[in-house]
């Protein structure tokens, strides 16, 4: 049981136009100073990929999240940490549980809306 | 033979078409909605409503009548319907009020040429399609293939 009162803690990337959330709990690092020309080991997609996004040429961390179906190295811009009351991240309906939605738990609405990412669907998917 | 009807004329570019009004369940101003990367073109996005998101349904790219919505695109009105157990959003440029069809002004669709009709009504003198949203959702849930 989740209580929707509670606050949660979003690390908030950009890719494009689209901002991706994780939920900080499944974030184990970020690490500054990514380049393209010496990259960090494993890091080897863009976070926007979770998404079938093309790459984003403003990557400059990489981070690693971590999940029941195992860790997962990724490049991204330089994130935000966003609190929000749980219950803000409203679930997708399941009409539009397709195509690049599949890895997708939520989102949360507002002036820039918040695709929040399910760490268990893309560390299953992609690892 | 069609019973009476009670419809929903809505426009969307040029074309009128009408959609059952009991499965209509609220109207909506110019709503912005979400992309959602890798969306089919038929269900582009979601829309917020009552604190739930809901799913952007173009319905019309699925009967025919206008090119997919554009990301970004927000048209003058929002339909919230209800389908096979289904809640979504269906943007539309014009909405009339509810319009009662008597019996012999429905017939089969002939005339009108959009996909999904499931029936023709005389409104006023203006032929137009009854678009049925149960075969609307169940393209996309179960053809998503084909609409895409």
């Amino acid at each position: 049981v989740t209580d929707r009162d509670a606050a949660m803690t979003l690390v908030v990337f950009s890719h494009g136009d689209t901002r991706i959330g994780l939920d900080a709990r499944n974030v184990i690092s970020i690490e500054d100073a990514w380049t393209r020309e010496s990259p960090h080991d494993g890091a080897d997609r863009d976070v926007g990929a979770l998404l079938g996004l093309p790459p984003d040429d403003e990557v400059e961390v990489a981070l690693t999240i971590a999940s029941r179906h195992g860790v997962l190295r990724l490049r991204a811009r330089r994130p935000a940490m966003v609190e929000i009351p749980a219950a803000a991240v409203t679930a997708l309906p399941l009409l539009s549980r397709r195509g690049g939605a599949d890895n997708l738990c939520g989102i949360v609405f507002g002036d820039e809306p918040i695709l929040v990412v399910d760490p268990d669907r893309a560390t299953a998917s992609t690892t | 033979m069609e019973g009476s009807l009670h419809v929903l004329p809505v426009r969307v570019e040029d074309v009128w078409i009408a959609l059952e009004a009991a499965g209509v369940e609220e109207i909506l101003g110019a709503t912005r909605w979400v992309p959602l990367p890798g969306a089919i073109p038929a269900v582009p996005g979601v829309v917020p409503w009552r604190g739930q998101a809901i799913a952007l349904v173009d319905i019309a790219l699925l009967v025919g009548i206008a090119p997919p919505l554009a990301e970004g695109e927000v048209r003058a009105r929002v339909l919230v319907a209800q389908s096979d157990g289904m809640r979504f959003a269906i943007p539309v440029d014009e909405v009339r009020e509810v319009h009662h069809v008597p019996p012999d002004a429905v017939g089969p669709a002939r005339a009108t040429k959009v996909r999904l009709a499931r029936a023709e009504i005389d409104l006023d003198g203006r032929l137009m399609p009854v678009v049925d949203l149960v075969a609307a959702i169940a393209l996309i849930t179960g053809k998503e293939a084909e609409v895409a």
